[in-house]
Formats: structure tokens, sequence, C-alpha cells
């Protein structure tokens, strides 16, 4: 799991300013994640990128006093969805490994209930990457990013 | 579970103390939930409890070391400790009904692998309650403390 990066707060600084020196950074992190992410066979880019999701929604939930109602409202939503769509995609991938895992250490008797499982998690996880696309794609057209940078820098 | 409003905070005012208002009421939350978690057939109260300490993770890693004071990182971590668990028995709920009921309506060639998945579930979710449960007083404590941040100066944890 990629590491958060750090963001320098001052306890005297103000709510505000926290707000949006974090949220800028974690926009930058989230964004930075993306790359790769519908690569199936490369399956820490999305986790990486889910864990920056929660982190810049953590960020917007704590400092939302700091902004103007309607714009957080809209890009908490959106960051919301992406991160709906990047756990559609991520469960999958654990409970694939997971079960995989378990596979191993169980009797032969036992495969064809644990294959059965297995099937259902790949298709799950083909549909979760359709969806991680969409998801994609709507971030980019509705210029999520942008939207971000301008909550945080006023 | 949804997050209480927190009243007072000041956008112009300082990081300190909203951060303190912020963690104090996120973690009165979490004692509020965790009386009823110690049942272990309380599955809705172990998942409302994870997601309200997934809350106070959350604004600790954010403000923590800034406004909590340097035992923030190691409060951090444990929380981080017992969402993973709670995380792993809401897993085990949520998959169990399930396999239960694919196990029931599946040939026997199938059934035996299913069954023999909720056997390991269950086992699992019974031990990773055990360790919740006895771990779960030094997290109280460090919580309870956490609760007083709005009034106390640095918050001071003891493990």
């Amino acid at each position: 799991m990629a590491k958060a990066r750090l963001v320098e707060l001052d306890p005297d600084m103000t709510f505000a300013q926290a707000a949006a020196r974090t949220v800028a950074t974690r926009t930058d992190e989230l964004f930075g994640h993306a790359g790769g992410v519908l690569d199936t066979g490369e399956i820490e880019h999305v986790h990486d990128m889910r864990v920056a999701t929660r982190r810049l929604r953590a960020a917007l939930e704590v400092f939302a006093p700091c902004f103007p109602r309607d714009v957080h409202r809209e890009v908490l939503r959106e960051v919301k969805a992406l991160a709906d769509a990047l756990g559609r995609r991520r469960d999958p991938d654990v409970h694939l490994e997971a079960l995989l895992g378990l596979r191993k250490r169980l009797p032969p008797a036992d495969h064809p209930g644990v294959d059965l499982l297995i099937a259902r998690a790949r298709a799950q996880q083909a549909d979760g990457n359709v969806a991680l696309r969409e998801a994609l794609e709507e971030a980019l057209t509705r210029d999520l990013r942008g939207r971000l940078g301008e909550l945080a820098h006023g | 579970m949804k997050a209480r409003k927190i009243k007072g905070l000041d956008p112009a005012g300082p990081l300190d103390a909203n951060a303190r208002r912020i963690v104090a009421v996120r973690a009165g939350e979490v004692l509020e939930l965790a009386g009823r978690a110690q049942d272990p057939c309380e599955v809705e109260a172990l998942h409302d409890l994870r997601i309200a300490a997934k809350r106070v993770r959350y604004v600790l890693e954010l403000v923590g070391p800034a406004c909590v004071g340097p035992d923030a990182d190691a409060i951090v971590k444990e929380v981080k400790g017992l969402q993973d668990l709670l995380g792993e028995i809401h897993d085990c709920d949520v998959q169990l009904p399930g396999l239960r009921e694919l196990a029931r309506a599946s040939p026997e060639e199938q059934a035996r692998g299913l069954r023999s998945l909720a056997i390991h579930f269950a086992t699992r979710r019974a031990e990773l309650f055990e360790r919740f449960y006895a771990g779960w007083p030094q997290l109280e404590r460090a919580f309870t403390s956490l609760s007083h941040a709005n009034d106390n100066g640095w918050v001071e944890i003891r493990a």
C-alpha cells in the first residue's frame, strides 16, 4: 500500500488553511494513482487508488465546514462514486486471492465447490473493471480533479 | 451508521481547537457503540463499531501529530488493528449466509467444498471475535482519553 504523502500542518494555522492544504495534496495523490488501475494482473494499483480516495474522502468530510456547501456536496458525491467503483473491482480481487490460497490448503475433493466461487469472483472482477472504467471516464469528463483543485484553492 | 454532526466548528479558528472537537466526538461515538459489540451475535453493532473506529483513525491521520500529540501515530496503529479485525469479522458475517445457502442448493460434488469453506469462515470468525474481546479494554482506555481531547492538552495514551 502506498504511504500517504505528508501534509505539513501547524496547530496554529486556521482550520480553513489546513483544509486547503490537505485537500490539494490528497487530490494530487488520488490522480497520481490512476495509471494502470484497469490492469487485472496488477491488483495493487486499484488498492492504492482506493486508499487514496478514502484519504481524500476523509479530508473532505473532516474539513466540510471550510468549503462552500453546494460545491463540496457535489465533489464529495463524485469522489464517493469513484470509491464505490474502485471497491467493486477491489473486493473480488481480494476475494479471489483468498479463495486461491484456501484452495491450496483444502483436499482435492473440496476443489469443485471452491472453483465455483473462484469462477464467480472472476466474473465480478470483470464486471468491476467495466464499472471502474466508466467511473474514471466520468471523473475525467466532469473534470473532478480541476474542481477539487478549485475547491482547495478557493 | 451516520456520523454525528459536530457543532461549533470554525473555519477561521485554529486547526488545533477544531481538530480536538472532532476527535472527541468521534471517539465518543466509538465508546457508545462498543458495549453492544461485546456480544458476538451483534453483527450490526460490530459493523457500526468498525465504521466509527475508521472515522477516528482518519481524523487522527489527518490532524493527529499536529493536534493530539506525539502518541497520535501509535494510536492510529492501534485503531487500524481494530479496524482490520472488525473488517475481517464483517467479511465472515457477509459471506457465511450466502455460502451456506449455496451449499444447500448445490450438487454434492460442489456442496462438500462449500461446506468446508463455511466451516473455515465460522471458525475464523470465532477466533477473530475472541481477539477483539480480549484486546478491547486497552483500546477502550485509548478511546476514552481521545474522547477528552477537547478539554485537555495533548492526549496521553498509556499502552
